[in-house]
C-alpha cells in the first residue's frame, strides 16, 4: 500500500470502521513507514484527549466535552409532552362527533379520512424520505432557492429552459402563505420545480412535476422525522409538500395552492 | 393518552443527554439547544407512530440534528449562509515535528474553542464519532450522507483540529519566550 491510500483511510483503521482484509494491510505497512506511523498516532492521541476530556460529566458541568441535559429538562419535556397529547386527542374527539353528526356525507368523509392517513405504499415511503432528505439539505448552505423572488411571472421564466415541463406557479390568495422563491431539484431520479413559501417564520418546500397518470389523488397526509408531508395529484401534476408547519396549517397551504391551480387567471 | 406519553418516555427519552449534547455544540447555547431539544421531542413524539422499535438513540439523534438545522434557518439564517467546501482546499501535509505532545496538552477549553470554530458539517460529525460513539453508518444515516462521505469529513475535521491545537500551543508557547 502506497502512503497516501493509508493516509486516506487512517481514520476508519483507527475507528475500527476498516474492514479485516483491510486493517492487516495498514498494519502491515505501519510497521515499516515512520512517517504514516506517525500521522496514525496523532490520530489516536487526539482521540483520547477528546474521549478522555468527555469522560465523568456531570449536568452542568463546564469540565468537560460531553454535554448532559439540563436536570429540569426531562420534567419540563414531559409536560410538554402531555400537553400537546391532551390536546391531541381534544382535536380527535372534536372530529369524530363531527363526522358522526353528518349524516349524508358520513360515507365519503370516512373513506376519504382513512385513506389519507393509513395507507402508504414502500414507493411513497422512499419519495417521502427524498423529500425530507432534500427539505432538510434546502436549509444548508445556500440551497434553499436558485431564483428568489415573490413574483410568479420571474419563477416561471426561470423555470423556462431549465426543465422540460412548466409548473403551476401561483401566488396564493391567502396572504398568510407568500412565495418566496424557487430551485430545481432531483427527486425519483427525475428533475423536479420547487416552490418555496414562507408561513411566518416558516419554510414550505412544495415539489411538482408532471403525473405519470390522468388520476386525481385526494390529499394524502403523513408525518415523519418530525416533518409533516401533504401530497396529492391534480391537474397533470403531482406535489408534496414538506414543512415543519403544523399540520392543519400545511393542509390550508394545500387547499390554497389547488385552488389558484383550478382557477388560472 | 398517558400511555403513549409513558412508552415514549421509555423508548426515547434515556436517550436525551445524547439529544442535548448534539443540540448544544451545533447551537453553542445551552439555552437554544434546550428549546431546540424541547421542539424535537415534541416532533419526536408525534412521529413516534413510525419508530420501528430497536435503539432510539439513533433516530432521536436524526430528529434533533434537522431540528436544529430548521431551527437554525429560523433564528441564525446568517450562519448557515456560508456556502460549505466538502473539498477542503490547501490543508497541509501532516507535519513532520511531532504534535502528539501539543496534542495532549489540550484542555477543555482549547478544544471546546477549536471545535466550535470547524464548520457545521465537520463539527456535527465529529460529535457524534467522538462523544457520542456512532458508527460510520449509524452517522450516515443521522447526517444523511453516504457512509465515505462521513469518513472524509472525520478525517479533514480532525486535521483542521490538529491544526487549530497545535498552532495555538505554538503561538501561546513563542509568547511566553
Amino acid at each position: 500500500m502506497r502512503c497516501e491510500d493509508v493516509q486516506s483511510i487512517i481514520d476508519a483503521f483507527v475507528d475500527g470502521e476498516a474492514s479485516h482484509v483491510t486493517s492487516l494491510k495498514i498494519e502491515g505497512h505501519l510497521q515499516h513507514c515512520a512517517r504514516c506511523s506517525l500521522v496514525c498516532r496523532n490520530r489516536y492521541v487526539l482521540r483520547s484527549v477528546i474521549q478522555g476530556h468527555a469522560r465523568h460529566a456531570l449536568a452542568g458541568d463546564s469540565d468537560s466535552l460531553y454535554h448532559k441535559a439540563p436536570v429540569h429538562l426531562p420534567k419540563q419535556i414531559r409536560s410538554a409532552l402531555q400537553r400537546s397529547d391532551r390536546a391531541e386527542l381534544n382535536r380527535r374527539a372534536w372530529t369524530v362527533r363531527w363526522v358522526a353528526g353528518t349524516a349524508v356525507a358520513l360515507g365519503a368523509i370516512a373513506i376519504w379520512s382513512i385513506s389519507s392517513v393509513i395507507y402508504h405504499r414502500p414507493a411513497e415511503d422512499r419519495l417521502a424520505q427524498e423529500v425530507i432528505s432534500s427539505h432538510v439539505r434546502s436549509f444548508i448552505g445556500s440551497h434553499l432557492t436558485d431564483v428568489l423572488s415573490p413574483d410568479e411571472q420571474d419563477i416561471k421564466t426561470w423555470f423556462n429552459g431549465r426543465l422540460d415541463f412548466a409548473p403551476y406557479v401561483e401566488k396564493l390568495a391567502d396572504k398568510e402563505f407568500v412565495l418566496f422563491g424557487g430551485r430545481v431539484d432531483y427527486l425519483g431520479a427525475r428533475p423536479v420545480a420547487v416552490l418555496v413559501y414562507k408561513h411566518r417564520e416558516h419554510f414550505i418546500n412544495l415539489f411538482t412535476w408532471p403525473s405519470g397518470r390522468d388520476s386525481v389523488i385526494a390529499d394524502k397526509t403523513m408525518t415523519r422525522q418530525g416533518y409533516n408531508l401533504v401530497y396529492w395529484a391534480k391537474s397533470g401534476m403531482d406535489c408534496w409538500a414538506i414543512s415543519d408547519l403544523e399540520m392543519g396549517d400545511l393542509r390550508g397551504f394545500a387547499r390554497a395552492f389547488q385552488e389558484r391551480c383550478s382557477s388560472p387567471n | 393518552m398517558e400511555e403513549k406519553v409513558a412508552r415514549f418516555e421509555q423508548a426515547v427519552l434515556p436517550h436525551l443527554d445524547a439529544a442535548y449534547n448534539l443540540a448544544r455544540w451545533l447551537t453553542r447555547n445551552a439555552q437554544d439547544a434546550e428549546d431546540v431539544v424541547q421542539e424535537a421531542c415534541l416532533r419526536a413524539f408525534k412521529s413516534f407512530a413510525s419508530f420501528r422499535g430497536g435503539d432510539g438513540r439513533p433516530w432521536l439523534i436524526a430528529i434533533v440534528r434537522n431540528t436544529c438545522y430548521t431551527w437554525m434557518q429560523q433564528h441564525r439564517s446568517r450562519e448557515l449562509a456560508t456556502p460549505f467546501d466538502e473539498e477542503m482546499h490547501g490543508v497541509d501535509s501532516e507535519s513532520w515535528n511531532p504534535e502528539a505532545q501539543l496534542i495532549r496538552g489540550a484542555d477543555v477549553k482549547l478544544l471546546t474553542k477549536a471545535l466550535e470554530e470547524l464548520p457545521l458539517e465537520y463539527r456535527e460529525v465529529l460529535v457524534l464519532r467522538e462523544l457520542e460513539g456512532l458508527s460510520y453508518k449509524e452517522i450516515a444515516e443521522v447526517a444523511d450522507v453516504p457512509i465515505g462521505t462521513v469518513m472524509s469529513r472525520l478525517a479533514r475535521a480532525r486535521k483542521r483540529l490538529q491544526q487549530s491545537l497545535t498552532g495555538t500551543q505554538r503561538k501561546e508557547a513563542r509568547l511566553e519566550l
